[in-house]
Order: C-alpha cells, then sequence, then structure tokens
C-alpha cells in the first residue's frame, strides 16, 4: 500500500469517527481533536487503523495521530514494515 | 444430614483448640481412617494421627519449647507436617507455615521476622537437597555446632532445628532423635500443657502469598480455625464417611482450613504431597475420594488430564473451588466432567479464612456464578472504596470482613495491620465485590488490581471471564501497564486451548465486538504458563512487570525500524 492509498483510507476512517466532515475536507494539519474527535473517538480510530491496516497498535501510539499527516507517517512506518 | 447432626455435637463441646479437637476426634473414632496417602499406599487412623501429634508437643515440651514460643515447619505436604501442626498445637506454640516454593532468602525472611525458635524442615520439595542447602546458607554455624545449641548470627532466636529424615545433617535432630527426647515428657504433662491452651491463643502464623510486596504473618487463633472447620464442614455436607482430597499445600490457608474441615467432621483426608495433575486423578479414583478442593488453575490441569485418559470418578459428589477467580465455565465443567455434583466455589483469605460460601445443597448456578452466603457469625459489607460509605445491594465496593476466624494482626507490623483492620474492626480485603439482595456475593475484581483506562475502571476479572467466552481460549489474565495516553493500557496474557493458534488482531476484533471499547485490551500476549505463588495463585505482579518489559522491548524494536528506514529514505 503507498501513501497516497494509506491517505485515502485514512481520510475515510477519520471522516467515519468525526461528524460533519467530508473525507476530502480534513486538512493535513488540523489536529484530530480540534475536529471534535474525543478519547473515545480516538479508541474507535485506532481500532479502524487496526482493522483496515492489520496491524496492533499500544495505546500511546495514540499520541502519534494527532494530524492526518501524523497519522499517515505513522501508519506508513507499520505497514511498510 | 447425619454427618452434620456428628458434626454439631463436637462443635459445641470442643470449638475452641486445635489439639483438643484431634484428641477428642481420635477418642470418638480412633480406628477411622484420618490421612490417606496413595502414591505412598501409607495410611494413618485418627488415633495413630493424634498418637503422633502428642509425640511432636512432648518433643517440643522437652526442647524447653515455652507456649507462645514459635516452631516453623518447611516442608510439602509429608505426614509429618500435619504432625508438626497438631503437635505445635497440643503444645500451645503457634506455627510459622513456611511456603515450600521459598528460597534461603526468603527462609532468612520468615525465620527472622517471625522469631522461630525450632525449625522442622524437609530435604527439598523440587530437588533433593534443596531446602538443607538453603538453611546451611543462611546458617553456616550449623555445621560446626551440637543439636539443640546453636547460636546463629544471622537467626538469633533460632535455637533447635530438626531434620525431617533418617540420615543425621551437621546441627540438626533427626525425627528419629526427636521422637526419642518426647519420651521423656509423660502423658499426664502432655495433657496438663494441652489444657492450658486457649481459643485466643494463637495458632499459626501464615505468611501472605506475595502477590502485592513483602510477606506479612497473619496471626490466627485456635478459636479463628476450629469455629471456621467446623463452618465451613457443614456447608459442605461432609461426615465421617468422606475422604476428602486435598491437593493444595498445607502452608497455604485454603490447605490448613481443608484439613481442618475434614478432621472436624471426622473424613479421612486423601493428601496429594505436591500438585500433579494426574496424581491428583489418580488419587481421587484410588482413594475413592467424595471430595475435592483446589485453585483454578489445579481443577484445569485435573479437566485436562481427564480429557486424556479415563478415570473412574464416580465417588465424587462435592468440594469447593477458590484461591483466585473461578471461571463459572470451569466450576460448571468441574460439575460436568469430574460428576461432582455438589461442588461449588468459596471466597476466604489468609487474614480471615473462609467468609462466604456456597452451601452444598445451594443452587447450582448460585454454586456456579457466586461465591455463595457469608458463614454465619461473619458479617460483610460492601463500601465506595473512595468514601468508606456502605454501597447499595447489587452494587460493587470493596468486601469488608467482620468474623470470628479473622487475623488478630500481622505479626511484629502494626502499621500494616492497621491499614488491614479498621477502628470498628472491619477487615479490608482489597476486593471489589458486589452482593446481591438475598445475600450471594460476587467478585468483580481487586482494588489494587483495578484498571483505570482513560477515566473508565476497568476490572481484569470482568474481562478474563469474557475472553473464555472465545472458543480458542483456555483461560487468561489481565493487567494494566502505564500507558502515556491513557494512564493505564489493558493488556491480556492468554492461554490458548490446546492445538489452536490466533493472532492478537483476531482476539481483538472479537472483544470489540462484544465489550465496551475501553475494556478491550489493547495488547495480547500468547503463552504458555502464568507466574504462580505454591498455592496456584497468578503472580499479577509478575506479569505486570513481564507485559512492560516485553512491550517496551517491541516499541524499541519498532523504533529502531522506523528510524532505519528514514535514515534509509
Amino acid at each position: 500500500m503507498n501513501r497516497q492509498q494509506i491517505e485515502t483510507r485514512l481520510r475515510e476512517i477519520i471522516a467515519k469517527r468525526v461528524r460533519n466532515i467530508s473525507s476530502e475536507s480534513i486538512d493535513m494539519d488540523t489536529e484530530l481533536t480540534a475536529l471534535g474527535l474525543d478519547s473515545l473517538g480516538f479508541s474507535w480510530l485506532l481500532a479502524d487503523i487496526e482493522d483496515t491496516f492489520e496491524f496492533v497498535m499500544q495505546g500511546s501510539d495514540i499520541l502519534k495521530l494527532k494530524t492526518l499527516s501524523g497519522a499517515i507517517d505513522y501508519v506508513e512506518n507499520h505497514v511498510s514494515k | 444430614m447425619g454427618g452434620n447432626k456428628a458434626v454439631k455435637v463436637m462443635q459445641e463441646t470442643d470449638r475452641l483448640a486445635v489439639g483438643k479437637l484431634l484428641t477428642k476426634r481420635a477418642h470418638i473414632a480412633p480406628n477411622s481412617r484420618a490421612l490417606l496417602y496413595y502414591k505412598q499406599q501409607t495410611e494413618y487412623t485418627y488415633g495413630e494421627f493424634n498418637k503422633i501429634a502428642g509425640d511432636v508437643a512432648k518433643g517440643l515440651i522437652a526442647f524447653g519449647a515455652e507456649r507462645g514460643s514459635h516452631a516453623a515447619v518447611w516442608a510439602i505436604n509429608l505426614p509429618e507436617w500435619l504432625f508438626i501442626q497438631f503437635g505445635c498445637a497440643k503444645a500451645g506454640i503457634p506455627l510459622v507455615a513456611i511456603n515450600s516454593n521459598y528460597r534461603a532468602y526468603e527462609l532468612e525472611y520468615v525465620l527472622k521476622q517471625s522469631e522461630t525458635t525450632t525449625l522442622f524442615i524437609a530435604d527439598g520439595a523440587s530437588q533433593p537437597g534443596e531446602y538443607l542447602a538453603a538453611i546451611y546458607e543462611i546458617c553456616p554455624e550449623l555445621r560446626t555446632t551440637r543439636p539443640g545449641c546453636l547460636q546463629a548470627a544471622r537467626l538469633p532466636a533460632l535455637k533447635n532445628v530438626v531434620f525431617l529424615g533418617k540420615e543425621q545433617q551437621p546441627g540438626m535432630f533427626t525425627w528419629q532423635g526427636f521422637f526419642a527426647k518426647s519420651k521423656t515428657i509423660s502423658d499426664k504433662e502432655l495433657a496438663v500443657r494441652e489444657n492450658t491452651v486457649k481459643g485466643e491463643d494463637i495458632f499459626t502464623i501464615q505468611y501472605t502469598s506475595g502477590t502485592t510486596g513483602t510477606p506479612k504473618g497473619a496471626m490466627l487463633t485456635h478459636s479463628s480455625y476450629v469455629i471456621n472447620a467446623f463452618e465451613t464442614a457443614k456447608y459442605q455436607g461432609l461426615t465421617p464417611q468422606d475422604i476428602s482430597c486435598i491437593p493444595l499445600p498445607f502452608f497455604h490457608a485454603y490447605g490448613c482450613i481443608a484439613v481442618m474441615a475434614a478432621v472436624a467432621a471426622g473424613a479421612a483426608i486423601a493428601v496429594i504431597e505436591q500438585f500433579n495433575a494426574q496424581e491428583l486423578v489418580k488419587t481421587l479414583e484410588g482413594c475413592q475420594a467424595t471430595a475435592v478442593c483446589g485453585t483454578p488453575t489445579m481443577f484445569v490441569a485435573a479437566l485436562e488430564e481427564l480429557s486424556h485418559h479415563c478415570y473412574d470418578l464416580s465417588s465424587l459428589r462435592g468440594g469447593n473451588m477458590a484461591g483466585a477467580f473461578c471461571p463459572p465455565q470451569l466450576v460448571q465443567a468441574v460439575v460436568d466432567k469430574l460428576g461432582a455434583r455438589e461442588f461449588g466455589i468459596l471466597y476466604g483469605s489468609t487474614e480471615a479464612i473462609i467468609s462466604i460460601m456456597n452451601r452444598w445443597d445451594d443452587s447450582l448456578e448460585h454454586r456456579i456464578n457466586t461465591l455463595g452466603q457469608a458463614l454465619p457469625e461473619v458479617e460483610l459489607k460492601i463500601v465506595d472504596p473512595q468514601t468508606g460509605e456502605t454501597v447499595a445491594a447489587g452494587t460493587a465496593g470493596e468486601l469488608c470482613i467482620k468474623s470470628p476466624s479473622r487475623m488478630k494482626g500481622y505479626y511484629k507490623m502494626p502499621e500494616a495491620t492497621a491499614q488491614a483492620i479498621d477502628s470498628a474492626g472491619w477487615l479490608h480485603s482489597g476486593d471489589l465485590a458486589c452482593i446481591d439482595t438475598e445475600g450471594y456475593c460476587r467478585i468483580t475484581g481487586r482494588i489494587k488490581d483495578m484498571i483505570i483506562r482513560g477515566g473508565e475502571n476497568v476490572y481484569p476479572a470482568e474481562i478474563e471471564e469474557f475472553l473464555t467466552t472465545h472458543p480458542k481460549i483456555k483461560d487468561a489474565q489481565v493487567v494494566g501497564i502505564p500507558c502515556e495516553y491513557y494512564g493505564e493500557e489493558v493488556v491480556a496474557f492468554v492461554r490458548l486451548q490446546a492445538g489452536q493458534s490466533a493472532t492478537p488482531l483476531e482476539i481483538k476484533r472479537y472483544c470489540r465486538e462484544r465489550i465496551a471499547i475501553h475494556k478491550v485490551p489493547a495488547q495480547f500476549l500468547f503463552v504458555e504458563q502464568y507466574p504462580q505463588t505454591a498455592s496456584g495463585k497468578v503472580q499479577k505482579f509478575k506479569l505486570r512487570e513481564l507485559a512492560i518489559q516485553l512491550l517496551s522491548e517491541k516499541i524499541h524494536k519498532n523504533r529502531g525500524a522506523c528510524q532505519n528506514e528514514q535514515t534509509a529514505n
């Protein structure tokens, strides 16, 4: 899976967890908390990432998902291994 | 129910001293079988048991051991263990029960902290000579001293060491040599001594199994044990016709009360020297045991053995399980596959022995899913751990106990005692429980084990029980480890059913579909065994350490891989 494909899937996942936002309108560097994602939302985001990209995350890895660009970097590092 | 009547007759007359309990039992039925060692093909009647225990008491008196001085025993479940226990009881000498899994460091701590003056020591448990090597290491003076004249720098109170064997060991009495001393004391002198022992005297000092830290010596009185023995025998429906199989270590409170209950009822005790699933099942069959008690781990192993080999366990009707969380599926399997139709679970602790128990005739639903109700004379309350206020029926909180079987305190540890027992006399168990309107109790976790993940309380016992609903999972242990984001993260150690394989993600998906997301373990670690205490209690603090270590290695590995990739890019 290349970076572009990861980005597309992540946009879909985040849009699913954040109300009233389309996948295309998520800014690369906007903090996800600013979009309205709370701690429960982050738990589900983590679950969605695991299910989509087929790897297990640690709870503290959520700290690496502050923004869309951070999430892309994080997932890319894992799926490329 | 005839057995209950027999139990009651003794309870009214002899409920206060352990030594007298055995004396009376031997008087009522001297030729009844008391101790059965199936593997060793050895038996003792109640008359023989009482006679040998009396000789041990005489030997201690001959040593000059005063009432209230301490003796200790370090051995597996040998017959001598029980002779020493009841002998000490007759002589009014509190017995320090030493964990058979201890090593030199722990032995020194317990002997020193308890100020033991006489030590009974076996050869070893897992390796020949290991116990002897340990005592000579911490007490090198033994090698050059005459028996009974010990002056040890690291163990100043210790005077006599008795080796539970025939071979002469430097500085020690042999078991036979000890008995030779006992012949200098008359039956009358023994009876006088035995009559001075009161119910409120300390009977035993049992060191807590150390799942939480430094061992503390809980002091239990004669009446604590005798009252508890009669009640638990009655709740089990034990009679003199019963044969109760005890694979539990005698040094443990659960093993100790199982023995006492059998003696109170006049039942025979089928002993397992050291737990082994095959030996347990063979003993159940060979002795035609009618009851069995053990920890969940022991029953998991016994059921495994039964799945490979055929045994006739048709004599088995009851017994109990305790010592750790007892999954309902496991209890049901014991009822179904071992045929123990009156089997149930109970709740106890070193500090208060058995407090809550199912009666043999409680409904199966209660015996499987609840701990039962408080024993007579035991008061329970559930309090909010934060405020200390009693909560409504059905609400979870800390289980507090008032019981005639509560310890007097921890030996020479007033601060620890004050932490455990409040000024109103309530023992704070540290266990989270709820009691329904009928008084049936369920444990929901331990306060110290409770995980707070992102502000949500997660009770490991609940997750552990849930995980066993997965068809591939045999059992699980759940712990919390530090997490930068959630404060704590839930980690599950999982043992899979034989021949099964699974991935962490697969189990995680199963959980997410069925339980609240904050309860879903972040990590699953597959293991073959859990670290355990000698009594079969899983050592969660060790699992926690292991989880932290394994996961930090994983993080470093991942970070290393990421850095390498970035460098390469």
